[in-house]
């Protein structure tokens, strides 16, 4: 293969990952971040989230409904431009040729292989919920 | 190579949507034109073959590629504010004129008076309404022209950075709140009938080579005064109709004035680039369907039992042809970047001596080699070459043609002298 093809985004971040993951150095740092993640302290950073000062905590929650409606309108308009300005042809052609661009066998390639893993996890996530289940009372708390 | 699409163009500049506008426009030209343009010819009066695959690629019941121009709130595409312009229609010229040149020529010729209005920063808002509906809201091709030969001065018209359009003829006077407007113009790309709107060069003070005395006004071409002659009969380009045009004591309204004083001349010599950079895009257009066709016939046609690629007296021809094609589409593009430039900090104005003089010499070098290639190919076909079936014969009638429009290599030659070598009286 050409060593000057395929130098995008992925080929320079696969590049610098394979140079950075053959460095003991960068290795060992990574090692300590990950040993050192510590779900247990995750309840406080939600607590600090939300109660360091609630008015940034509930305005973000408040602004949750215009956040939505901004996307909804946004779409709503992007359709609305789309179908007024473009004709049908030209959408259908122009859509086409990106569906085309899609890798169609790899996407299948991963259903395929996706269907035995379900196959396979699916009784112990079956029985996963099963646990969570049998350990709520009826009135909705722990045992 | 694998596909014709491998010709070299700096792929840095070429927008992701690139590929699937082509795609969309190439389909229309594999469908609705390249199996039918062997009988183009004989359709040159009628267009009764021509007008459909026009209304499919520039009306709104086909691709609406007519609106593109136009702000987006009067129904257009707003390309008129893209700073990638020139290389879009760089693209669309390319695809179209694969096909096609004189379709090439007639559709994008559509859009090129509605530069002088449409292209930031000089939109005439008033303008710019007036005439939407007529393009935006037609569900068939709408084409409009850029009346600038007259009899007696040829390209004369388009050096105004020499003469100021002091040999025009065709007049303007103000009467009123209304333009009159007398002259005669010749061959003007979609004349004999074609147009729905003219725009007009012309001149307030005949004999002035004042810039202030340059006007470009808008004429519908079903008002009173204006008579069209019937087509010429030309050597190719059958989808470009052209013919005499007549303004007898034609009026508009005052305000039909593209800008006014001063602003008129500027967006007129804007224009020029504009059409040299479309040039370019039919000439290597037909280089790509020239390689096309050539590699099929160097492929399947044999000389002592081998294909003809395979022989070296045939493989240092076509090799040539298309080292060529690959230059001079890096060339047409670096033309349209030229344009695309205008807005960018080291770019130029549309209008300078430097933009027109370096893409006027780009369109002069690709047409002599596209006239020179299509002649070569011509030779390798033999016998072949003023086959139809082949269509390298259509290709070659056309590509001259493109080489002596827009004044031809000589204003080429010109304005390239004017810049590179600071040329006072040319």
């Amino acid at each position: 293969m050409n060593a000057n093809q395929n130098r995008g985004v992925i080929d320079t971040t696969n590049r610098m990952l394979a140079y950075l993951l053959n460095k003991p150095a960068f290795k060992e740092n990574l090692r300590i971040v990950l040993k050192n993640i510590d779900p247990e302290s995750s309840p406080e950073l939600v607590k600090t989230l939300l109660w360091q000062d609630i008015e940034v905590s509930l305005g973000l929650l408040g602004a949750l409904p215009d956040v939505a409606n901004s996307l909804i309108r946004a779409i709503d308009e992007v359709l609305v431009q789309i179908n007024d300005k473009f004709t049908p042809e030209l959408l259908a052609g122009f859509i086409g040729s990106l569906l085309d661009e899609i890798d169609a066998v790899r996407l299948q390639h991963i259903i395929q292989n996706l269907q035995p893993l379900v196959r396979d996890i699916s009784p112990l996530l079956k029985d996963f919920l099963q646990q969570i289940h049998n350990q709520i009372t009826p009135d909705g708390g722990q045992p | 190579m694998k596909h014709f699409d491998n010709f070299s163009r700096p792929l840095e500049y070429i927008s992701p949507m690139d590929k699937h506008l082509r795609t969309v426009i190439r389909k229309w030209a594999d469908e609705e034109v390249i199996p039918f343009r062997r009988r183009f010819d004989e359709d040159w009066k009628e267009h009764k073959l021509i007008e459909p695959a026009f209304d499919k690629l520039m009306g709104n019941k086909g691709l609406g590629l007519q609106k593109a121009l136009f702000p987006e709130e009067l129904g257009g595409w707003g390309l008129g504010h893209s700073d990638n312009t020139f290389m879009i229609s760089y693209a669309l010229s390319e695809e179209v004129g694969r096909a096609d040149t004189g379709m090439a020529v007639a559709f994008l010729v559509t859009l090129w008076p509605l530069t002088t209005i449409l292209i930031e920063p000089h939109v005439n808002w008033r303008l710019a309404k007036e005439f939407a509906p007529m393009f935006c809201d037609c569900d068939r091709a709408v084409f409009s022209a850029l009346t600038m030969t007259e009899p007696q001065g040829g390209a004369d018209i388009e050096n105004i950075g020499l003469l100021g359009g002091k040999t025009l003829r065709t007049t303007a006077r103000i009467d009123g709140d209304e333009w009159v407007i007398n002259g005669h113009k010749l061959w003007p790309t979609n004349s004999a009938g074609v147009s729905r709107l003219f725009g007009v060069p012309c001149t307030t003070k005949p004999g002035s080579n004042d810039r202030d005395d340059f006007a470009i006004i808008f004429v519908p071409t079903d008002t009173k005064g204006v008579s069209e002659g019937n087509p010429y009969e030309k050597a190719g380009m059958a989808a470009d109709k052209n013919s005499d045009i007549w303004f007898e004591d034609v009026r508009v309204p005052s305000w039909y004035r593209a800008h006014g004083p001063g602003l008129d001349a500027r967006t007129f010599l804007e224009i020029i680039p504009w059409g040299q950079v479309a040039s370019c895009g039919f000439l290597t257009g037909a280089m790509l369907n020239l390689y096309e066709r050539l590699y099929e016939f160097v492929s399947t046609r044999t000389y002592c039992n081998s294909v003809l690629k395979e022989n070296d007296a045939v493989a240092g021809v076509i090799g040539r042809i298309a080292g060529d094609i690959d230059i001079c589409r890096i060339l047409g593009h670096e033309a349209a970047r030229i344009g695309d430039r205008r807005n960018m900090p080291y770019g130029n104005e549309l209008g300078s001596e430097e933009t027109i003089g370096k893409i006027r010499n780009i369109k002069d070098f690709i047409s002599d080699k596209s006239v020179e290639i299509f002649g070569r190919a011509m030779d390798v076909l033999g016998a072949y070459g003023p086959d139809r079936n082949w269509d390298i014969e259509k290709h070659w009638r056309d590509v001259k043609i493109i080489q002596l429009w827009m004044g031809g290599k000589q204003l080429c030659q010109m304005e390239s002298a004017r810049y590179f070598f600071d040329c006072k009286t040319l």
